[in-house]
């Protein structure tokens, strides 16, 4: 359940120039994109899944 | 005018669907640590997205920019409980210069646990741009779906903010050398 492709294809990327803050940005947002997931979520998604109905729809 | 659902998915898009929702799981609840600072609730964002995504499937554009969208759910999301609760508070860069002196860091250089604290003082508004471009490496395009503005803003946003923690990390630096 990881997602490590950070840039989409075909997506127009902002300069790519090191820059120390956002090496450390994207160091915290890896950190936390790598912690365990807590089992609910995959309660969540089967729950999701078996139920049919759609709880509350959202202009999205 | 009542806008028109499509029929609902086939099982296989049904499948897809799941299968790209669980595979952001990580990125989602990433961000919305970056929001709110708090893993629990950020958790419960994440999962009150994940539902509300779920429940929207059928206005999903099919071959759109799911990444985007399911971010965007889930910032509206927090905006929106952020605004019951009265949480936004204004801004006060001083009050922020304040704290970072209090609390300075062991060393002279920019390090991940100051940026870190450095971004509890930005608006939040910056503080998305910093998280979904340099942290969740979206481009501009998309950072500017999911904010619902246009790319001048994002790249003003992303500008001020990144300023701002240099401003905040040097203040926290100098001060601890004093």
């Amino acid at each position: 359940m990881t997602d490590h492709k950070h840039q989409k294809d075909g997506a127009k990327s902002p300069p790519m120039a090191f820059d120390p803050v956002d090496a450390a940005l994207r160091q915290i947002f890896d950190d936390l994109a790598s912690e365990d997931i807590p089992e609910d979520f995959a309660d969540l998604v089967s729950k999701l899944t078996m139920d049919p109905r759609t709880p509350k729809a959202d202009k999205e | 005018m009542e806008a028109q659902l499509a029929p609902d998915l086939t099982e296989d898009e049904l499948e897809q669907f799941k299968k790209d929702m669980v595979r952001l799981v990580p990125a989602l609840r990433a961000f919305a640590r970056g929001l709110c600072r708090d893993r629990t609730y950020a958790d419960d964002l994440v999962q009150e997205a994940m539902m509300r995504a779920w429940a929207s499937r059928r206005t999903f554009q099919q071959g759109s920019n799911f990444r985007a969208w399911m971010f965007r759910i889930l910032r509206n999301h927090f905006y929106s409980n952020a605004r019951k609760r009265g949480q936004f508070a204004v801004w006060d860069p001083e009050a922020a210069e304040r704290i970072l002196i209090q609390e300075p860091t062991q060393e002279a250089r920019i390090h991940v646990e100051d940026v870190n604290r450095a971004m509890l003082k930005l608006p939040a508004q910056q503080r998305e741009m910093l998280l979904l471009i340099a942290g969740a490496g979206m481009s501009y395009e998309d950072a500017a779906l999911v904010a619902g503005c246009n790319i001048g803003t994002v790249k003003s946003r992303l500008n001020r903010g990144r300023a701002a923690i240099k401003a905040l990390v040097d203040g926290s630096a100098s001060g601890s050398a004093a």
